[in-house]
């Protein structure tokens, strides 16, 4: 044996580099950690996050107060009230109570229209309970919050 | 010999510099005791694992509740497991936070029958509420920044924790008065 194969043996050199490969191996590799608040992950196209309503090229509103995506909630989170008649209702009221909802996307199948959509926005946590967003919030919708440094 | 009982009373640089130091200290360090119950449990574990790093928020998820400051209650609370979320609530040492993690804590979620309880906040005051079914990885870290800002505009009361402190630190060699029957 070569003086140098001795004095690696002596201090175990090759156990170490044995026992250590597939972690120097994983520490020369790019990590996988998605940096949260400073970065975030694509959406996915059918992703299910919070709500919008939609207006049609004229900028009127599409939704007619049908009820059906009301009576559809599992949940029973949404309120509709109509008013009119035949083809000229709207909806004088819409709320829909983000903090219930359990984002399942059966009022977006059920509605006949197609004039509710799920955005790609998840941060709803909230400090209350029962936090309600009416017609207005629901028609211009959310966008994520800038976090610096 | 009378005990004195320390306190500042009045504010002071001293005591909100202090503050701030003990405000940071706690939002930067959140340990939480993990309660899953049921499916959020999962995303709360994606939340803890490599991808989306909750030790990087200071966040390390300790098992007991007698070392922990948040309890993320994640999962459907049924009316036999009530009691033990509160027994478990009870064993926390102050200062407590809860965080009601998926659509089932808040309100029920779906299930509406008689062996649910329509949301945890029946039973232990929840400080933030994060819905979902479930919520994603990045939703439960946006209520944990949330949690963070609620301490951060919270008091606590230096003067009142200093005076504890001496007091105790003044008691440390008294021993138990004897009783002889």
């Amino acid at each position: 044996m070569s003086m140098f194969e001795k004095i690696s043996r002596t201090f175990f050199l090759p156990d170490i580099q044995k026992g250590l490969k597939t972690t120097i191996r994983h520490l020369l590799k790019r990590p996988i950690t998605v940096q949260y608040p400073k970065e975030r992950l694509e959406a996915q196209p059918r992703f299910r996050g919070s709500f919008r309503l939609l207006l049609d090229e004229e900028g009127v509103e599409i939704c007619n107060g049908c009820n059906v995506c009301a009576i559809t909630c599992p949940v029973d989170c949404i309120t509709v009230v109509r008013e009119g008649k035949g083809k000229d209702s709207i909806a004088s009221v819409f709320e829909i109570n983000i903090t219930h909802c359990m984002y399942c996307d059966l009022c977006v199948e059920a509605c006949p229209r197609a004039c509710i959509v799920m955005t790609d926005f998840y941060e709803e946590a909230e400090y209350h309970p029962d936090v309600i967003l009416d017609r207005d919030a629901l028609y211009q919708g959310k966008t994520p919050r800038v976090f610096k440094k | 010999m009378a005990l004195i009982e320390y306190g500042f009373k009045e504010e002071s640089f001293v005591t909100t510099s202090i503050e701030r130091v003990v405000k940071w200290a706690r939002k930067s360090a959140i340990w939480p005791m993990t309660f899953g119950i049921s499916c959020c449990a999962i995303e709360m574990m994606a939340a803890g694992a490599s991808r989306f790093d909750f030790d990087r928020f200071g966040v390390i998820f300790r098992a007991t509740p007698r070392q922990s400051d948040l309890m993320i209650v994640a999962g459907t609370v049924t009316h036999k497991m009530a009691p033990i979320v509160k027994k478990v609530y009870d064993q926390m040492p102050e200062p407590r936070y809860v965080l009601a993690m998926g659509g089932c804590t808040i309100s029920g979620g779906p299930f509406n029958t008689y062996s649910v309880l329509q949301g945890v906040d029946k039973i232990i005051p929840v400080d933030v509420h994060v819905p979902g079914c479930s919520p994603r990885p990045e939703s439960l870290m946006y209520g944990i920044v949330l949690l963070q800002e609620k301490i951060e505009r919270e008091k606590p009361e230096v003067g009142k924790l200093l005076g504890r402190f001496l007091t105790s630190w003044r008691k440390r060699n008294a021993t138990l008065p004897v009783v002889s029957s």
